[in-house]
């Protein structure tokens, strides 16, 4: 088991080292990046421009440059080429409300997807299941954007009964926290919700044949125990997993068009932001954090798998 | 119906409604057991073994499935009983084992807890009691380290052990009849012998009646005291072991006993074989179902279905077959031995 | 068997000392070799024309991994398979051309055909190989369907539209199509129903008979395999134990293990009660064979010569080997006769056998 711990956590930092390397590449090749023109503004001169990337260190060698900045993530003192912000600190600042988010919504969307699932899969191809597979369908196919913008709309633009957008504290205000999140939580948790419950569903109907399932009706176990014990404990081990990954991807800033809908200021929509701009350090260090929580979160997730089924090990 | 057996099924019957039609898996099937008896079923894939041993445990699930017949057990009648009196039976009265021990058993549970699960279903009984329980059942099926491998999981086993982890489950709740579903077929030769031998062993010592579903005839002479042939939903004969394989009755059973090589005998040119293959369960003919594969068929085979004859002289003795007992004794032998004639080979 | 190679044509099938080891592979971050599992430990045999090698064996005796090495589908870690004298270990043409020569069935029926192929596809893919004109293929196809007993109007329908014991001959018209000269059966009838194994048994004895084919037949069953056989190989985690002519395997088994596997199997038989030789046990891991002849830890006649030198495979008089120190059921005489077998692993001792204690 150590061992595979181990193992899991080198693998990651593999792969940190990787993202970071890339990304920075990426950077150095997309046309008008030059960020010597972007710091200089819109009416710079050559010699403002060329004095900028002396300053910044713009025209040392590419390996220097992504050594300087890797430097200055790890020490904190990497500042954003478009306000010269310190990026670390902007990120602190939308960490709450992407937090929420992110917990809120992943918790909705998995009980959902789960009671759904176990709905669906009571009487597969009744009444029941047909109408949830179509909700299923119609939720992952609804481009957030729109019903994020949608709900907006009608509850909070036209009839007030929600916040307009933006994002409150929850230490300034409980209740008004709750009550932005709400539409967001909703909004992101849809599509999740829709494609947890499929595969919910199809987990729990494949379990429901295995043999140890017939072996728990034949020990004379009580429906509740064989539904519960067996037959729903093997089938959610495979969403857990995929919950853990989905759970890192928003807490990493995944979540762009949500958090820029309902303009929560989070990491995501500091995200889109910095892109349109093309800021690199603060997309490097979005990056680097996004991937730092997807790798170690993923390495616990798999961990926990371990835990759960004892046959990985066999193989680890 | 009496309550001189331990277990009395009385005509039973149990269809499937399907897309195509009804599925006729058990068509009239009717035995006994008493406490302690050890009684073989032999039949292929597509006999209704399985269907009828599932439904001595109530475990049918199919909700397009109906029940005609009687199934008494202890005089409680289980066909139409509530699904609570089956729960209390299931597990506790009457336990079964099935095939492959890997799949029957659930990976991500330790064994011990498996063995507890089933104990607590039953009984009133603290965690720790029935984990100590389930350890002591290990040790009495021959695990070693029961203690130690209780806390183990299934795939840390092998096949053999997995398999006397579930005898131990099955054992746990002092059942009156144990239902073996082709226990061995997964297993090594020596295994299976070490298993069947520590099964009847098991079986005598508490005094539990054993049904064993089987194919291998070689497993019913040496386990079982009486055994039914099934074919196509029916009983094709059933008799005492001695019975059957020194004076078989029916031609299925001819050809099973034929078409099967026998290590203590000297190599046949050819194995006697039945040509054709098991006939569909989909609205079954009602005639004589293995006519079409027999033959010593006649006409009134294939109008008729045959009744249940007894063989004078041989009380637990009866078959499904209207060829009289002398020609069935005269047809019988091929080659010096029991069989059907080798089929040509063509078998469309 | 093995004097007979000095004089005339090589034989059909020759392997010599065949090694076949799985690597275990343990690391935290890269997967270092940390031991080999023997599955195939210096296996010597051969396999004359038209006829039937029976090879038996519990699970982890290494018999289906040597099946797989014969097919060419592993690489054997060391030793040779020679086809008439051919080496067919590495890879080029004549190697290819060669394993045409050797084809398989095996035993899943359901999945060793492609459901999505029709099963006149299936067969024809041998005649493509083979280079028969595609204009003739057809017609082939349906002789062949019919020579193993399958409707030849049969031909355009899809595998799950026949019963197990169709398909398993259509797996064996498929492997006829090539025109092999050996075919390695793997457990070709263990999941098929009682009644249909003899149909399916007496259809490979035709088919060998007209075809001129041999086969390696293995199985656990061993009824089935002495039924089948000609001789008949006894496999213990990855070492032969005793090679025999069939008729005499039931009466007289050499090896111990032999003894055992025979007194297992239960005999549709009322009257015979027969004691098990108690056997102790399990089969151990392959990853750590006993020192000495592997079965030492389970044999009631074991000796402390078992524990450390490994038994040379002894050849008796009647063609009958076997790798034991202390023999059953040969006389004086036969052990006086007997001579140590060029078959034998290379790691075994140069002790002869004795007799000595009865059982």
């Amino acid at each position: 088991m150590t061992r595979f711990v181990v193992r899991r956590f080198l693998q990651a930092l593999i792969v940190l080292v990787f993202a970071s390397v890339f990304t920075f590449l990426i950077f150095q090749v997309i046309p008008n990046g030059n960020p010597a023109l972007r710091l200089a503004g819109r009416t710079a001169t050559p010699m403002q421009i060329a004095a900028i990337t002396r300053a910044w260190g713009f025209n040392k060698p590419v390996y220097v440059q992504y050594f300087d900045t890797m430097e200055k993530i790890f020490t904190g003192t990497v500042v954003s080429y478009s306000q010269q912000v310190n990026v670390l600190s902007q990120i602190r600042q939308g960490l709450p409300a992407t937090a929420s988010l992110a917990i809120g919504a992943s918790i909705l969307w998995l009980l959902w997807g789960i009671a759904f699932g176990l709905l669906s899969a009571r009487r597969p191809r009744g009444i029941v299941d047909r109408v949830l597979a179509a909700f299923s369908l119609t939720a992952i196919s609804m481009p957030v954007f729109v019903v994020g913008s949608v709900l907006l709309y009608v509850l909070a633009f036209r009839t007030s009964l929600f916040p307009n957008g933006g994002y409150v504290p929850f230490s300034q205000s409980a209740s008004q926290w709750f009550l932005h999140m709400v539409l967001p939580w909703f909004t992101l948790s849809l599509p999740a919700a829709g494609f947890y419950s499929r595969v919910f569903r199809s987990n729990l109907l494949e379990t429901v044949h295995q043999e140890y399932v017939r072996t728990a009706r034949a020990k004379g176990l009580s429906r509740r125990r064989v539904v519960l014990g067996h037959v729903v404990r093997n089938s959610l081990i495979p969403v857990l997993s995929l919950w853990g990954l989905d759970f890192a991807g928003v807490i990493g800033g995944g979540a762009i068009l949500t958090e820029t809908v309902f303009n929560l200021h989070g990491i995501g929509q500091y995200a889109a932001s910095s892109i349109q701009l093309l800021d690199v350090p603060p997309i490097m260090v979005i990056v680097m954090y996004a991937a730092v929580a997807v790798v170690i979160i993923g390495a616990v997730v798999d961990v926990l798998y371990a835990l759960l089924d004892p046959r990985i090990l066999l193989n680890a | 119906m009496s309550g001189e057996h331990l277990l009395e099924v009385e005509d039973l019957r149990v269809s499937f409604a399907t897309e195509d039609g009804v599925v006729r898996a058990v068509d009239g099937v009717s035995f006994y057991l008493d406490a302690g008896e050890a009684l073989a079923v032999v039949g292929e894939s597509g006999s209704g073994k399985s269907a009828m041993s599932m439904t001595l445990m109530g475990l049918t699930r199919d909700t397009n499935a109906t029940f005609n017949g009687q199934v008494y057990f202890e005089g409680t009648e289980l066909i139409g009983a509530s699904e609570s009196t089956l729960r209390h039976i299931r597990g506790a009265k009457i336990a079964m084992i099935f095939q492959d021990p890997m799949s029957a058993l659930n990976p991500v549970y330790r064994v011990g807890e498996q063995i507890a699960e089933q104990i607590r279903a039953h009984e009133r009984i603290s965690r720790r009691r029935a984990g100590e329980r389930a350890i002591e059942l290990m040790t009495r099926v021959g695990i070693p380290q029961a203690a130690e491998r209780a806390r183990a999981y299934p795939h840390e086993f092998s096949g053999g052990m997995r398999q006397r982890v579930m005898i131990a489950m099955a054992f746990s709740c002092s059942p009156r009849v144990l239902i073996a579903d082709e226990p061995t077929t997964a297993l090594d030769v020596t295994v299976q012998a070490q298993i069947l031998g520590e099964m009847r062993e098991l079986c005598e010592e508490s005094g539990v009646a054993l049904i064993l579903v089987t194919h291998d005839f070689g497993i019913v002479a040496s386990v079982a005291e009486r055994a039914l042939v099934m074919y196509a939903g029916q009983i094709v004969e059933q008799a005492t072991v001695e019975e059957l394989f020194e004076d078989p009755q029916h031609p299925y059973t001819w050809g099973l006993l034929g078409s099967v090589p026998r290590l203590d005998r000297p190599r046949s040119e050819r194995l006697p074989t039945i040509g054709g293959s098991t006939p569909s369960l989909l609205n079954p003919v009602r005639s004589c179902r293995f006519a079409p594969r027999c033959p010593h068929a006649f006409g009134r085979c294939e109008e008729v279905p045959p009744l249940a004859f007894e063989v004078p002289g041989q009380h637990e003795h009866r078959d499904r077959c209207w060829l009289s007992v002398d020609d069935k004794r005269a047809l019988r032998v091929v080659d010096g031995s029991i069989g059907l004639a080798a089929a040509s080979g063509q078998s469309f | 068997m093995d004097t007979e190679e000095l004089s005339g044509s090589p034989s059909l099938l020759e392997v010599s000392h065949l090694r076949h080891y799985f690597p275990v592979k343990r690391g935290v971050l890269i997967d270092r070799i940390v031991a080999h599992v023997q599955a195939v430990d210096d296996v010597s045999f051969v396999i004359p024309e038209r006829e039937t090698l029976g090879l038996v064996g519990e699970s982890g005796c290494g018999k289906s991994t040597l099946a797989r090495v014969l097919l060419g589908l592993l690489s054997p870690t060391a030793g040779t398979v020679r086809f008439r004298g051919e080496d067919v270990r590495f890879g080029g043409r004549n190697a290819q051309v060669l394993r045409r020569e050797i084809q398989m069935v095996f035993q899943d029926p359901q999945g060793s055909l492609n459901p999505r192929k029709r099963v006149g596809q299936i067969v024809a893919t041998g005649l493509r190989l083979r280079g028969v004109p595609r204009k003739e293929r057809e017609s082939r196809v349906r002789i062949l369907l019919s020579e193993v007993g399958l409707n030849p109007e049969h031909i355009n329908r899809f595998p799950h539209e026949f019963s197990g014991g169709q398909r398993q001959r259509v797996g064996v018209a498929r492997a006829l199509a090539v025109q092999p000269s050996l075919i390695v059966l793997d457990e070709p009838v263990s999941a098929l129903d009682v009644s249909i194994r003899a149909q399916v048994i007496n259809l490979l004895s035709d088919l060998q008979r007209e075809f001129e084919i041999a086969y390696l037949f293995v199985a656990h069953d061993l009824a089935v395999v002495r039924h089948v056989s000609d001789r008949i190989a006894v496999m213990y985690l990855g070492k032969l134990v005793e090679i025999s002519p069939s008729e005499e395997l039931y009466f007289k088994p050499v090896h111990p293990y032999t003894a055992t596997l025979l007194a297992a199997v239960p005999i549709p038989d009322v009257h015979q009660e027969r004691k098990p030789i108690a056997v102790k046990g399990e089969p151990p891991s392959p990853l750590k064979p006993p020192p000495g002849c592997r079965f030492h830890p389970r044999c009631s006649r074991a000796t402390q010569l078992c524990r450390e030198v490994e038994p040379p495979l002894v050849a008796y008089p009647g063609d009958h080997l076997a790798a034991c120190h202390h023999p059953l059921n040969v006389d004086e005489g036969e052990v006086t006769r007997a001579l140590r077998s060029p078959l034998s692993p290379l790691s075994a001792g140069e002790t002869m056998p004795e007799v000595g204690t009865q059982e």
